[in-house]
């Protein structure tokens, strides 16, 4: 198969003058606090809190060179301690916490804690190709959504997908024709109201809504950044509507993504241009602040929604390289949860105060 | 995990004292300035340049994580890319060692954590070869990684086409002694069902926290 060549296209986008991430360090550390993680080696890749007493964290943890053991953390309002090892091969990626005895996890495969033991939910198999999920949400009815792709041989074939839960068995879901893609998120505010998002593998790439109403699913037109690759990897409903976040590329460094439903249509929202600050995370706490964080490597990205100035503003990082993000219900608290910036894969679990 | 095919073994690239060539050197020193105010690995001494052989570069797997439209470009290193650098030059030749310019170079690989971008483009670009038929490429010794794709030693994805060429698949793998991550390469690369010699970058010294390294591609130009 012949390579695109889109070497003129992408030649005058380069040149394109990238911000350095060096007003990160004067905002310092911030309200942000490590807490002791109780793996030497791995990674944590997710994190979901009921309360501020009770926390859950996946990941896994290198055992030797040899061995990853995916498992599963739980915070007691004061530390942090290993309660499961999930089935092997897990990988999880994402985490959703309904109660003590019912939790979902995606990573390779759709894992179900039932408070003594988990599950391997059966997906079949699917002839477009193997399913990897990647995003899970629930409503208190118990319905739940999990979105992912399906992978042939390769990414650059794959398809996006979505299942559905109905409280006994998951069922795949009609989708309009998007193309090649993937669905990184979905949230459900309701039965009859459920967004999905990600990214559609055009040239350039772009983002991808789909929304649920209760009877279809259809495509939502949604902002891309003109000139770059544009994706979203995470969708929160919050003050102010649903939002999505993600990041965009013209072929240098990445530079963060925002975007919010209204009520009425998809709309970009500003963000500031930060080199490699792409978003992973968007949540809320229960004071009504909208945070959004991301980061890769050496650049970690906390953001704050201002509503009086209409755009999100920069606020201090925590000091590690973001896998996941969640808020502690009821409170102004946020957990972050990934691996350090220094050393090999050592895991850090931190919080605001 | 995606089919895994048969590695090539059809060819075998030498590496030795023997056969430096003006146009490898004069590729080597490079010219272009990299878009991105990033830290540059150029300025390490250059590992002695293979030979040209005339055997075509050995193909290997795709592999599962390939994504078309990788930015142009002959530096991957952003601010957020953390690790040991990498300033890897070469030459793409045809098998008549005829020095190869406008050919087409996409290379894709993990980061210091071992992880894909699979959402975005980092650690992807592409290029041409120059007038001399060389390439530069600005990157990180990628890490060994285990996850949902599987478990690989250390190793950089490239794709190569010569205009209206057949495109050449392949991989390049690091030395058992490269020094990066606190990582065993020899381990790893051992315990890789793709790692092949023919297709080991030549390292220079390790100087700080770079590498220089050199690999050049034969290909054929027409199917």
């Amino acid at each position: 198969m012949p390579l695109k060549r889109i070497g003129a296209l992408v030649t005058a986008l380069t040149l394109v003058t990238v911000a350095t991430p060096s007003s990160a360090s004067t905002l310092g550390r911030g309200p942000w606090t490590p807490t002791p993680a109780p793996v030497e080696k791995g990674d944590i890749t997710a994190v979901a809190a009921l309360d501020g007493k009770t926390a859950w964290a996946v990941g896994y943890r290198l055992v030797s060179d040899d061995e990853a053991r995916p498992i599963a953390l739980r915070w007691n309002g004061k530390t942090w301690a290993q309660e499961s090892e999930l089935p092997r091969d897990s990988f999880p990626q994402a985490i959703e916490v309904r109660s003590q005895s019912d939790i979902w996890t995606v990573g390779d495969g759709v894992q179900h804690w039932d408070g003594k033991s988990w599950s391997v939910a059966d997906f079949g198999r699917d002839p477009a190709g193997y399913f990897l999920p990647e995003g899970l949400d629930s409503v208190p009815s118990g319905q739940a959504w999990v979105v992912g792709r399906l992978v042939a041989d390769s990414v650059k074939d794959q398809v996006p997908v979505v299942y559905g839960w109905d409280g006994s068995a998951w069922a795949k879901q009609a989708l309009p024709d998007v193309g090649k893609g993937e669905l990184t998120s979905v949230v459900s505010l309701a039965p009859n109201d459920v967004w999905a998002a990600g990214f559609s593998a055009t040239s350039p790439q772009t983002s991808l809504v789909v929304h649920w109403d209760g009877k279809s699913w259809t495509r939502v037109a949604s902002p891309s950044v003109s000139g770059a690759h544009t994706w979203i990897s995470a969708l929160h409903a919050g003050p102010g509507g649903v939002w999505a976040v993600g990041g965009s590329n013209a072929g240098a460094a990445d530079r963060p993504f925002a975007a919010r439903w209204d009520g009425r249509r998809w709309q970009a929202a500003l963000t500031p241009n930060i080199a490699d600050g792409r978003l992973r995370a968007v949540v809320s706490t229960g004071d009504g602040e909208l945070w959004a964080v991301g980061g890769k490597g050496a650049v970690t990205v906390a953001l704050r929604w201002q509503k009086t100035l209409n755009r999100w503003v920069r606020t201090a990082a925590p000091d590690v390289v973001v896998r996941g993000v969640a808020a502690v219900p009821g409170s102004s608290s946020l957990w972050a949860v990934g691996i350090a910036k220094k050393g090999d894969l050592v895991p850090v679990i931190t919080r605001t105060r | 995990m995606p089919p895994q095919e048969p590695t090539s073994r059809r060819a075998f690239i030498k590496t030795g004292a023997l056969g430096v060539t003006s146009v490898a050197i004069a590729a080597a020193a490079g010219s272009a300035e990299p878009a991105l105010a990033a830290p540059r690995p150029a300025d390490a001494p250059l590992p002695i340049t293979p030979s040209c052989s005339g055997h075509e570069t050995p193909s290997s797997v795709e592999g599962p994580l390939f994504k078309p439209n990788s930015p142009e470009r002959t530096n991957l290193v952003t601010p957020a890319i953390t690790g040991v650098l990498l300033a890897l030059r070469g030459v793409i030749y045809d098998r008549e060692c005829k020095p190869l310019p406008g050919v087409l170079i996409d290379f894709w690989q993990c980061d210091q954590n071992g992880d894909y971008d699979e959402h975005g483009f980092s650690l992807r670009g592409h290029q041409l070869t120059d007038s001399a038929g060389a390439y530069r490429l600005d990157t990180i010794v990628p890490r060994d990684y285990w996850g949902r794709w599987g478990r690989r030693g250390a190793h950089i994805h490239v794709q190569v086409q010569a205009p209206n060429g057949p495109v050449l698949v392949t991989q390049l793998y690091f030395p058992d002694d490269t020094q990066a991550y606190g990582r065993n390469f020899a381990a790893h690369n051992a315990g890789d069902q793709f790692f092949n010699r023919a297709c080991v970058v030549t390292l220079g010294p390790k100087q700080g926290n770079r590498y220089a390294g050199r690999f050049d591609f034969v290909i054929k130009t027409t199917a």
